[in-house]
């Protein structure tokens, strides 16, 4: 497992010089508008493409047939894609708190933010993982964009249809049981795709 | 000393094309050649071996274990090279060497530094940039740098000048010095595998048409060289396959049933295979 995430790691390497300058221009647009919660939306984005790219990568090189010549299990292959993606979200989780702390000052907002992109970074990987397990990368990515898109499709939706937003209090009340639901979801997206993984023909 | 792979009524079936009980036996310490036209069933059966698809039926036992019961401890002593399947683009040979290092228990860096030194691969280098010729090299010194017992070749010199592929399979050779080392490969390249190997086994459309020990063919089968009158007077059981010409007719006959005022000449593998396939 620790080789399979050292390779993932080395191959995407080559690319964190792009990615500091991005990040460091979303920044530079979360300070002029004293506002840190559209560099925590795109940092979140960013983590949940990363591992994508792996994914890509891999298939390109079918890797994954090469893979399973050696002492490494589909089980194995799989896992090793859900902790990339737990760590990487989990690192911009980090990298958003730390900013947004620096722009706001108000560490209570920032990490409540920043967990809330955290945990919506989990939701998507775990809905798109098993898609492009399934269809492949191609397909997948289309995907991500539905489900980028889905809940503001959706709130657009409850605002029109004049169904009431979940209140703050709500929110509140509900707030340790989310963590539940993200793990239950994260879990059982793994399980779905170990599945799919270990029925395919390679 | 148990079997390097025994394949006992393999079958696979995808749409039209069934590989349909195919059985073979390569003993330790031997190389053999799999040959067989585009699409008989080469890499499907390698493919099968690895466990990369379903078997729909038959059993597989590479070093005396089937790879369900044992996956990981077998795959330490196997060595693949897959045609086309590589490391992701911006890894390089240092990569690879840290990378490998913990995946296989049995990983050894000098080994596999010198195979690419010995292979002119350039160690820096983003893998992206190689060619295919290195990829395949590349492939090959990953394949010997660890406690490998059996090597799975599919198409592992194609793509390669003959310079570099009499280089691999003096590699090979010397791998299998080793009593406990054997060697399954499949290739077009017949010169190679008539080099190399201690036994053939031709597959076409899904089975196994012969699985016999090189020499034992060769000795077995003769070319004959003769006008379409003699070709007719000869009786039909002596002949495997035969094929017209402008000169007169070419057949692969078998040795010791032909008669002795007749030339004969040595057949090579790769007339073997062709006068099968004419004779089907």
């Amino acid at each position: 497992m620790k080789g399979l995430l050292l390779k993932d790691l080395v191959n995407l390497k080559q690319q964190t010089k792009i990615y500091i300058i991005v990040i460091a221009i979303w920044l530079a647009i979360a300070l002029t508008s004293q506002d840190g919660s559209f560099l925590g939306g795109m940092i979140c984005v960013l983590s949940v493409m990363l591992p994508i790219t792996t994914l890509s990568y891999d298939e390109k090189a079918k890797w994954d047939k090469y893979a399973l010549s050696m002492p490494v299990s589909r089980k194995q292959v799989v896992v090793s894609k859900y902790i990339l993606a737990l760590a990487l979200s989990f690192t911009g989780c980090l990298i958003s708190f730390a900013f947004n702390l620096f722009i706001t000052k108000d560490a209570n907002q920032s990490m409540l933010m920043s967990l809330m992109f955290w945990a919506f970074s989990i939701v998507a990987f775990s809905v798109i993982l098993p898609l492009i397990y399934k269809l492949g990368v191609e397909k997948g990515r289309a995907m991500i964009l539905v489900v980028f898109l889905a809940p503001t499709v959706l709130v657009i939706l409850l605002s029109k249809l004049n169904i009431p937003l979940p209140s703050k209090e709500f929110l509140y009340n509900i707030k340790f049981v989310i963590p539940v639901f993200i793990i239950a979801a994260l879990i059982l997206s793994c399980y779905v795709s170990i599945k799919i993984f270990t029925n395919k023909d390679l | 000393m148990e079997n390097a792979l025994e394949i006992k009524g393999l079958k696979k079936a995808y749409g039209r094309f069934v590989l349909d009980g195919i059985n073979l036996t390569l003993p330790q310490g031997c190389i053999m050649g799999l040959i067989g036209e585009n699409g008989a069933g080469k890499s499907t059966t390698i493919k099968l071996i690895l466990g990369l698809i379903k078997k729909s039926g038959g059993e597989i036992r590479i070093l005396g274990s089937t790879i369900d019961n044992d996956e990981e401890s077998i795959k330490e002593h196997i060595g693949a090279v897959i045609d086309e399947s590589c490391f992701p683009d911006n890894v390089c040979i240092n990569d690879i060497n840290m990378i490998l290092k913990n995946i296989y228990r049995t990983w050894d860096e000098q080994k596999f530094l010198y195979y690419a030194d010995k292979f002119s691969l350039p160690v820096k280098e983003a893998v992206k940039n190689y060619s295919r010729g290195m990829k395949m090299k590349l492939s090959i010194a990953v394949a010997l740098s660890h406690d490998s017992k059996l090597l799975i070749l599919d198409e592992a010199t194609s793509g390669l000048d003959p310079i570099i592929r009499d280089e691999i399979l003096d590699v090979f050779l010397d791998f299998i010095q080793d009593e406990t080392h054997s060697i399954f490969m499949s290739s077009h390249i017949i010169s190679d595998l008539e080099k190399v190997c201690d036994y053939i086994t031709f597959i076409h459309e899904g089975k196994i048409i012969f699985c016999e020990a090189k020499d034992e063919l060769k000795e077995k089968f003769g070319i004959l060289k003769c006008s379409e009158d003699e070709f007719l007077n000869i009786d039909k059981s002596i002949i495997k396959g035969y094929r017209k010409n402008s000169f007169g007719v070419e057949a692969l006959v078998y040795k010791d049933k032909i008669k002795k005022d007749y030339t004969i000449d040595n057949a090579s593998i790769e007339d073997i295979m062709l006068y099968y396939i004419k004779e089907q």
